[in-house]
C-alpha cells in the first residue's frame, strides 16, 4: 500500500494533532467540527470554498487537508500550492504541515513491516508554501530562461525613494500643478499643490500598484478620463507619463517591486515557459483570500485551471468580515463572489463550508464581535450571503466581563490605563463586577506572565500629530515608563526616522561632517519642510558634540577638514554606510536595543536604495585636504538627494515584518493590521482616545462623509478594468471597511478585552455639541434605522478602578 | 482569574547552510546584524564577489546549455566576446538587488570596462571559467539546485520549534555525464585520485551524484581552521539534503572550487606563505613554487591589498589548481557527524534568539568570535568590545 485509508489517515491524525477527525473518535473533546472535517474529508478534485471566522480553526484544517490529500490520495508535495497572506502565516502552516507530516510518517514507518518505499520517501520540505510573492519569486528563478531577469522585489518605501528620483525629479510632469489637482480629485492631501517630492512619490507608486493590480487598461484609460481638458484630467495624463518614464528606468535595470513581480509572474504563467510546473500542480489552497487583488485572482485561477485539468482543485479560505488591505488593491468582492466567479471563468464548482465556531475568545468577546458585525444592516448586503453567526466554540471559558475605560481626557486615559497596565505586569490584581453584580480578580500568570501577554491595538501608532503634538501612544508610553518599576513599550513605528533622536543625531553628525558649513545643502532645491529637517538634524549634532565625547569632536573635525587619519592614495570613495557605522559608536543606543536596531535598518535601507539609483550610488567622494573639489561635493549633494531627502520625508519607514523579535518584557503597541492573523491574552483596543477634543479631522478614520483615496480611485480606475464587479457606493465601502477593522481588532482577543477611549465615544456627542459617532463604538451609518448604542450594554467599566 | 501567558506560535525556524550557520559560526554577533538585521557591510567585497561568482556561473551554464553563437565556438571563452556580456549582466543583477561591488573590483570604470581596466573580480570569473567551467559544465545534470529539509532540534524546552528547516543551494553531476565524460576531463581526473570515490564510481550498479559548490575565497588552512572543518560540514549537509529530497540519489562527494586560488590577490598570497611557513595547509608548493612563494619579498600589510593582484607569474598553474579544488569524501559516518554538528549550531542560534526576545537585548546574548581578519572587515568592530586588532577609534574617512 502506498497510501493510508482515510480511518487509519485519522487515527494518526488524532495522535500527532490530537484531533478526532472520523466516526470512531470524532466524539472525543476536543474533535473537530463538521465543517473542518469537511474540509479534510474533501475529495481531491472537489473545490472548496471555506468562509472562516476568527479563530476557528482554519489552519489546523488547511493542514491536514494537505496532509489527507498526501497520505490517502496519493499526492506528492511537489504537487501542492499553499498561499498565505503573510511569511509568517505561511511558515505557521508550513511548521505545522512538516510538523505532523513527519510525526505520522514516523507512526506509519513504526506501524508497518515492510514499509511501502513511498512512505520512506515522502519530503514535506517540498510543498510550495509561502506567500504569492515568494512562491511566484521562487518558480520564476526555477524556470528562468538564459538571460532572463532574477527578479527580487524591493519594499515599498524603497520604490517609492526610487520613484521620488527616477519618477518624479526628472520629469517636468511629475511637478505640474495640474498633477496636484489630480491627486487632490483622489483624496491625497497636497497641501494646497504644496505637496513635496516625497509625497508625489509615494501617491504615484501607489497609484501604480492600483493600476497593476486591478489590470487596468491604460490606453484606455488616458483615451477615457485622461481625454479632456480640466485640471483632473490633465494631471492623470500626467501621472501616467512620469509613471511610465519611472518605469521604463525600473526595467531597464530590472528593479522590480511586488506588483510588478506578480504581473511578470502572471505573464510567465501564460508564456509556456512554465508548463512544465503546471503540468504538476493538483492541489492550490489560498488562505486569506479576502484580501486578494485582481491580479491575484487571475494567477489563482490560471492555477486552479492547471489543476482542475489534473484531476485536482482549489480551495480557497478567508473571511470577507477581516478584509482589511483594500489600501493595497485587495479587493474583498472577489472573496465574496468566488463561487461565481470560478463558475464562470474557470468552469469550476466550489462547495462552500463555513468555519464559525470560535475557539480562541471567551463567550463574551464572541458574543461581542459577532453582534458589532451583525449589527449594521447595510453592511449585511456586502456580507458572503448566508453567513452565519460567529458562535462560541467552548474551547476558552474564561468568564471575564468586557471591560471599558472611558475618561474626559487623553491624558487621563493614558493615567488610568498605564495603572491597570502596571498593576497587572507587576503581579497585582485589578477586580471588577459584571453586569450581574459577580465580582472578577484579574491577574497575569504567577510564572510566565508578563508585558508581552498585553497588546495594545490603534489604528495608528504613531506617538505625535503632524503639527508635532503628544497623541494617545505617546502619552501610554510616558505615563508606562514613568511607572515604579517602568514598563517598557516596543512600538518601532511610532514617530517617523526623522524624529528619533538617535536616527536625528546618527543623521545630523553625519550632514556635518560631509558638509561643514551647509553651503552644499544650501543648492539643493528638495523644498523648505525637508530643508527644515535637514537643518534640524544639524542642530541636534551640533549640541551633542558640545556635550559629546572629545574624540567624537576630533573624529568631525577631521572629516570636515577632509584630513584623512589613515593612509590614503589621492582621491577615496567611501561608502556612506561606512562613514554611518562609524558615527554608531557615540550612539550607543543603536548598539544594543531592538528598536534602535530597526531604525538603523531603516537608515542603511536609504542608503542600499541610492545604490539601485544612477549617480552616485550611496558613495562619497574623499579629497583629501579639499573641500572645494568639485566631484566631491556632487556625491554629497547626490547624498542629500537620494538618502537624507528621502527620511526626512518620511519616505522611507520601518519594516512592520519586526516579529520574530518581539521583545516578552514589553507591551507591545500594534496598529489593528500589524495584528491581524495574531492573538493576545489581554487585548486593548483604541476605540475612541481622541473623540473628545474635537481633533479628529479625518471623519474616514471613525464615520466617513465620503468615499476614501481607495474607493475613489477604485472608481476611477474600475471601469478600464475587467474585474468586473457591483456598484456598492464608495461612502458605503468606507463604511464596510471601518466595520472590518474593528471587527479584526476585537476578535484578537483571547481572554480580555479593554476598549478604551474618550467618555464622548459613549455618548456620540461631544460637550461642543460637534457630532461624534464612531464605527468603532457601534454607530450605524446613517442610512440604517436608528438603534441603542449597543456595544456598551454589558460592559464593565474600569473608570478609576480600585 | 489568572490570565493564560501568551501561548507561542510553533513555528519551524529556517536556516541556510552559507546565510545562517556559516555566518553564525564566523561571529555570532556579526550574524546578528548582518544576516538577521540586514544591516549590508559597507565595503561588501566578499558579500559582492560570493554572489557575483555563482550569479555568474549560473548564467554561463544556461548560456552555453542554450547553445548558439558563440558558445558553440569552443573553449577557451574570450573576455571581450563570451565573458563580459555575462560580467555585465550579473553586475547589474546585483546592482537591481542593492548590491554594489567596492571600486576596482570588477572593472576600474564601471560605465567602460576595457580590457586593460578589469579589476580582480573579471580576473577571477575568466579563470574560473576557462579552468573549471570548461570541464565543469558537460558533467552538470541540475544547476543552482535548491535543496530543503527539516531535522530535529536538539531538545530544549524554552525553544520555539522541535525542528528545524536548512537549505542549500548546489550544482549536481550526475554519473550519467561522469561516465561519458572523455578521460581527459579535469574534474573527472581529480575526483578518480581518490580512491574512496574511485571505488564509489566504479560500483557499475549503482548511479550516484557529485555536489559542486563555489567559493569566492581562497583555501583556508587544513590545519587549525574552524572554517575548513565547517565548509566539509556543509558539503555533508548539503549531501544528507539532497537524499533526503530524492532517495534515489547516492552523494559520493563534494568538490569545494576556491576560485581565488586561481587568481589570488595580494592578501591571499600573503595568508599562502603563511600557511606553507606554518605548514598548515593541505596543498603545499613544489620546490619551484616553493622557491618562487617564499622568496618573494615581504611588504608592510595595506589597506585594500585584498583587490591588488599578486604576483603570480612564478607559480605554476598545476599548483593554482591543486590548490583551487577540494574534494569532500562523503560516508555514512562523516555525514552523521556533520549534520550532528549543525544541529547543535542551530540549537545555540535558537537559545540566543529566545534569550533576546525574553531580554530585549541585541548584544548580550549573541557570542562573539574574535578572529583577525573577521574583525578587520567588519563594520561594528568599533563598540564590540571582544574585537582584536589595531584602530579602535574610527579612521577618516
Amino acid at each position: 500500500m502506498t497510501t493510508l485509508t482515510w480511518e487509519d489517515f485519522c487515527d494518526h491524525a488524532m495522535a500527532v494533532a490530537r484531533v478526532p477527525l472520523s466516526a470512531r473518535n470524532v466524539e472525543r473533546a476536543g474533535g473537530l467540527n463538521d465543517g473542518q472535517v469537511g474540509i479534510v474529508s474533501a475529495a481531491v478534485d472537489r473545490s472548496l470554498f471555506v468562509i472562516a471566522g476568527p479563530g476557528s480553526g482554519k489552519t489546523t484544517a488547511s493542514a491536514l487537508r494537505i496532509l489527507k490529500l498526501i497520505y490517502v490520495d496519493g499526492l506528492d508535495p511537489l504537487e501542492i500550492v499553499a498561499t498565505t497572506f503573510t511569511r509568517r502565516a505561511a511558515a505557521v502552516l508550513r511548521s505545522r504541515i512538516i510538523e505532523w507530516g513527519e510525526n505520522i510518517r514516523a507512526r506509519v514507518l513504526r506501524s508497518r513491516r515492510p514499509a511501502s518505499p513511498r512512505f520512506e520517501r515522502l519530503d514535506f520540505n517540498q510543498l510550495r508554501v509561502g506567500t504569492i510573492d515568494s512562491i511566484a519569486q521562487d518558480l520564476l528563478n526555477e524556470f528562468r530562461a538564459a538571460g532572463a531577469p532574477r527578479p527580487t522585489p524591493v519594499d515599498t518605501h524603497v520604490f517609492a525613494a526610487l520613484m521620488m528620483a527616477e519618477g518624479v525629479r526628472p520629469t517636468p510632469a511629475a511637478r505640474s500643478r495640474r498633477l496636484c489637482a489630480f491627486l487632490e480629485s483622489l483624496g491625497f492631501n497636497t497641501y494646497g499643490g504644496m505637496l513635496g517630492l516625497g509625497g508625489r512619490a509615494a501617491a504615484l507608486v501607489e497609484i501604480r500598484e492600483r493600476l497593476i493590480n486591478d489590470r487596468v487598461d491604460r490606453a484606455a484609460l488616458l483615451a477615457g478620463a485622461g481625454s479632456g481638458a480640466s485640471d483632473v484630467s490633465v494631471g492623470l495624463s500626467r501621472a501616467l507619463e512620469a509613471i511610465e518614464t519611472f518605469e521604463a528606468v525600473m526595467r531597464e535595470r530590472e528593479i522590480f517591486d511586488f506588483a510588478g513581480l506578480n504581473e511578470y509572474f502572471l505573464q510567465a504563467l501564460g508564456s509556456g515557459r512554465m508548463n512544465d510546473f503546471l503540468a504538476t500542480v493538483r492541489f492550490v489552497l489560498v488562505d486569506e483570500y479576502q484580501d486578494t487583488n485582481y491580479l491575484q485572482e487571475s494567477i489563482y485561477f490560471a492555477l486552479a485551471a492547471a489543476a482542475r485539468d489534473n484531476g485536482g482543485s482549489i480551495c480557497v479560505v478567508g473571511d470577507d468580515d477581516q478584509s482589511l488591505y483594500r489600501f493595497r488593491g485587495a479587493t474583498v468582492e472577489l472573496f465574496a463572489g468566488f463561487r461565481e466567479r470560478a463558475r464562470d471563468r474557470m468552469r469550476i464548482e466550489a462547495t462552500e463550508i463555513a468555519l464559525n465556531l470560535n475557539y480562541r475568545s471567551t463567550r463574551n468577546i464572541v458574543n461581542l464581535v459577532d453582534s458589532f458585525v451583525r449589527s449594521d444592516v447595510i453592511f449585511q448586503q456586502a456580507r458572503v450571503t448566508g453567513k452565519p453567526a460567529l458562535l462560541h466554540g467552548s474551547a476558552n471559558e474564561g468568564e471575564l466581563p468586557l471591560v471599558g475605560m472611558f475618561e474626559d481626557g487623553e491624558q487621563v486615559l493614558a493615567q488610568e490605563l498605564a495603572g491597570l497596565i502596571g498593576r497587572l505586569v507587576n503581579g497585582g490584581r485589578i477586580r471588577i463586577a459584571d453586569a450581574e453584580g459577580r465580582r472578577h480578580a484579574i491577574a497575569l500568570d504567577a510564572e510566565r506572565g508578563s508585558a508581552g501577554d498585553i497588546a495594545i491595538l490603534f489604528d495608528s501608532t504613531s506617538e505625535y500629530r503632524a503639527s508635532g503634538t503628544e497623541r494617545f501612544p505617546r502619552l501610554l508610553r510616558d505615563e508606562l515608563e514613568a511607572l515604579d518599576p517602568p514598563i517598557g513599550v516596543f512600538n518601532p513605528r511610532g514617530q517617523p526616522l526623522k524624529r528619533q533622536a538617535a536616527v536625528r543625531r546618527l543623521l545630523g553628525l553625519a550632514l556635518l561632517c560631509l558638509d561643514p558649513d551647509a553651503s552644499i545643502l544650501a543648492l539643493q532645491r528638495v523644498g523648505d519642510p525637508v530643508l527644515r529637517e535637514l537643518r534640524g538634524w544639524r542642530d541636534d549634532a551640533n549640541d551633542f558634540l558640545m556635550s559629546g565625547p572629545a574624540n567624537l569632536s576630533r573624529f568631525v573635525d577631521n572629516w570636515q577638514r577632509r584630513r584623512a587619519t589613515r593612509p590614503l592614495r589621492g582621491n577615496t570613495n567611501v561608502s556612506l554606510s561606512d562613514l554611518l557605522y562609524k558615527l554608531v559608536t557615540w550612539i550607543p543606543a543603536f548598539q544594543d536595543d531592538v528598536e534602535h536596531l530597526a531604525w538603523l535598518e531603516a537608515v542603511m535601507r536609504a542608503v542600499s536604495a541610492a545604490s539601485l539609483l544612477r549617480g552616485f550610488r550611496g558613495e562619497l567622494i574623499f579629497a583629501p585636504g579639499s573641500l572645494t573639489d568639485e566631484l566631491a561635493r556632487r556625491s554629497v549633494a547626490d547624498a542629500i538627494w537620494r538618502v537624507f531627502a528621502p527620511i526626512a520625508d518620511d519616505v522611507i519607514e520601518v519594516e512592520e515584518d519586526l516579529l520574530e523579535t518581539l521583545p516578552r518584557n514589553r507591551v507591545n503597541f500594534m496598529t489593528i493590521h500589524q495584528a491581524k492573523g495574531l492573538e493576545f491574552p489581554v487585548t486593548v483596543v483604541d476605540v475612541g482616545s481622541e473623540l473628545g477634543d474635537g481633533r479628529v479631522s479625518k471623519p474616514f478614520k471613525r464615520y466617513p462623509t465620503d468615499p476614501d483615496r481607495v474607493h475613489r480611485m477604485e472608481d476611477l480606475f474600475r471601469p478600464y478594468s475587467q474585474i468586473d464587479l457591483g456598484n456598492r457606493t464608495g461612502r458605503d465601502r468606507a463604511f464596510d471597511d471601518l466595520t472590518r477593522k474593528y471587527f479584526v481588532a476585537f476578535s484578537r482577543a483571547q481572554d480580555l478585552l479593554i476598549l478604551v477611549g474618550h467618555s464622548v465615544a459613549t455618548t456620540g456627542v461631544s460637550r461642543s455639541r460637534r457630532s461624534m459617532e464612531s464605527v468603532a463604538t457601534g454607530w450605524r451609518r446613517p442610512s440604517c434605522a436608528p438603534a441603542d448604542l449597543w456595544p456598551w450594554r454589558g460592559l464593565s467599566f474600569l473608570r478609576r478602578f480600585p | 482569574m489568572s490570565i493564560r501567558p501568551h501561548g507561542v506560535e510553533r513555528i519551524i525556524p529556517e536556516y541556510s547552510l552559507t546565510g545562517d550557520l556559516l555566518a553564525f559560526l564566523k561571529c555570532g554577533r556579526q550574524y546578528r546584524l548582518y544576516n538577521k538585521a540586514g544591516l549590508p557591510p559597507s565595503v561588501p567585497v566578499q558579500q559582492w564577489f560570493g554572489e557575483f561568482i555563482h550569479g555568474l556561473m549560473e548564467e554561463a551554464f544556461a548560456q552555453w546549455r542554450a547553445g548558439g553563437a558563440p558558445w558553440n565556438g569552443g573553449w577557451p571563452w574570450a573576455w571581450a566576446t563570451h565573458i563580459r556580456p555575462i560580467e555585465e549582466t550579473v553586475y547589474r543583477r546585483l546592482l537591481s538587488h542593492g548590491l554594489r561591488p567596492p571600486p576596482r573590483l570588477l572593472y576600474l570604470d564601471y560605465d567602460n570596462p576595457t580590457e586593460n581596466g578589469r579589476g580582480i573580480a573579471s580576473r577571477r570569473a575568466e579563470a574560473a571559467l576557462n579552468t573549471w567551467g570548461v570541464h565543469l559544465f558537460p558533467l552538470v545534470a541540475e544547476a543552482e539546485l535548491r535543496l530543503m529539509g527539516s531535522r530535529e532540534l536538539p531538545p530544549n524546552a524554552q525553544m520555539r520549534a522541535v525542528r528545524y528547516s536548512v537549505t542549500g543551494i548546489v550544482d549536481v553531476l550526475s554519473s550519467v555525464q561522469l561516465h561519458r565524460a572523455p578521460p581527459s576531463n579535469a574534474i573527472l581526473h581529480r575526483l578518480r585520485q581518490s580512491p574512496v570515490v574511485r571505488a564509489e564510481m566504479e560500483r557499475s550498479d549503482a548511479p550516484f551524484e557529485i555536489i559542486v559548490d563555489y567559493k569566492g575565497m581562497r583555501r583556508p588552512p587544513s590545519l587549525r581552521s574552524d572554517t575548513w572543518l565547517h565548509q566539509a560540514w556543509q558539503i555533508q549537509t548539503y549531501a544528507w539534503l539532497r537524499h533526503r529530497q530524492n532517495p534515489d540519489a547516492r552523494v559520493i562527494a563534494g568538490v569545494l572550487l576556491y576560485l581565488n586560488e586561481l587568481y589570488p590577490s595580494q592578501t591571499d598570497l600573503r595568508d599562502l606563505r603563511s600557511d606553507v611557513r606554518a605548514q598548515t595547509t593541505d596543498v603545499m608548493p613544489a620546490p619551484a613554487d616553493r622557491a618562487f612563494l617564499l622568496g618573494e619579498r615581504e611588504s608592510a600589510e595595506q589597506e585594500g591589498e585584498e583587490l591588488e593582484t599578486g604576483h603570480t607569474r612564478g607559480l605554476s598553474k598545476l599548483f593554482l589548481e591543486d590548490r583551487s579544488f577540494r574534494l569532500v569524501e562523503i560516508t555514512p559516518s562523516s555525514l552523521d557527524e556533520a549534520t550532528g554538528r549543525f544541529d547543535r549550531v542551530v540549537g545555540d542560534i535558537e537559545v540566543a534568539v529566545q534569550a533576546e526576545i525574553t531580554q530585549g537585548s541585541t548584544r548580550a546574548p549573541w557570542p562573539t568570535q574574535p578572529e583577525q581578519r573577521t574583525c578587520t572587515a567588519c563594520d561594528f568592530k568599533y563598540h564590540c568590545p571582544d574585537a582584536t586588532g589595531r584602530n579602535r577609534l574610527p579612521q577618516v574617512p
